[in-house]
């Protein structure tokens, strides 16, 4: 299933991610919000396409 | 079920589960590869892949390699790793995407064409060593400390000549 690529930027903020904007691409490194620590969990969506993020 | 019919290299071991299927009339020498048809129903240990790992869902029908050991970090400096590697990717079925995944580093790359890929795997790990090798432990739960030593003992920054 496609999915909006504002909306799933908008839901990994609300996750705890935090966005960092560098080059092609806009990646996302995970921080539990009580501690504030990096979990390791990391995600990067492209700058580049506008189009709908693929499930593949 | 295992719906990729392409071939991919994987590394013979001793008592693997490997041995039960077809290789070379020869015996291989230790660690020689050969390839094993994916679509044999024969069960294979995580063990006997290399690092790129093909999820049967993404319906794959190509195999495409990009040799990479080398990344650059900034003007100055270069990401060596210590054992070359290739970044094994597929197209998918689709012809848009090209894919690939490296469970060690955890990473799942995608682009739409195989430059683009590369360039990924290339901005990805720069950033990841940025954040996790170069970050303050301090900052990090057990997971995220997994990930910083396991890329500074694969990975390392030296001055780009």
């Amino acid at each position: 299933m496609a999915l909006a690529k504002e909306k799933v930027k908008s839901a990994l903020k609300k996750k705890g991610f935090s966005r960092n904007d560098k080059g092609h691409h806009i990646y996302f490194n995970h921080r539990w919000k009580r501690s504030g620590r990096l979990s390791g969990i990391k995600t990067y969506v492209s700058h580049g396409s506008k189009k709908d993020l693929s499930d593949r | 079920m295992n719906i990729w019919t392409g071939e991919v290299s994987a590394t013979r071991k001793k008592n693997s589960s490997l041995s039960s299927i077809p290789g070379p009339s020869r015996e291989p020498e230790s660690n020689a590869c050969y390839t094993v048809p994916l679509n044999l129903n024969v069960a294979l240990s995580k063990t006997d892949w290399t690092r790129y790992r093909a999820p049967s869902s993404w319906r794959l029908t190509d195999s495409l390699e990009i040799a990479i050991h080398r990344v650059p970090f900034d003007e100055n400096r270069t990401l060596i790793r210590c054992e070359r590697i290739v970044l094994r990717a597929v197209k998918t079925e689709c012809g848009e995407y090209f894919i690939a995944e490296f469970e060690d580093l955890e990473m799942s790359l995608w682009g739409e064409s195989m430059e683009e890929l590369k360039d990924a795997f290339g901005a990805v790990l720069a950033m990841t060593w940025e954040i996790y090798a170069m970050g303050d432990p301090n900052e990090m739960d057990q997971g995220a400390l997994k990930l910083r030593n396991h890329l500074r003992s694969t990975y390392r920054l030296a001055p780009t000549v």
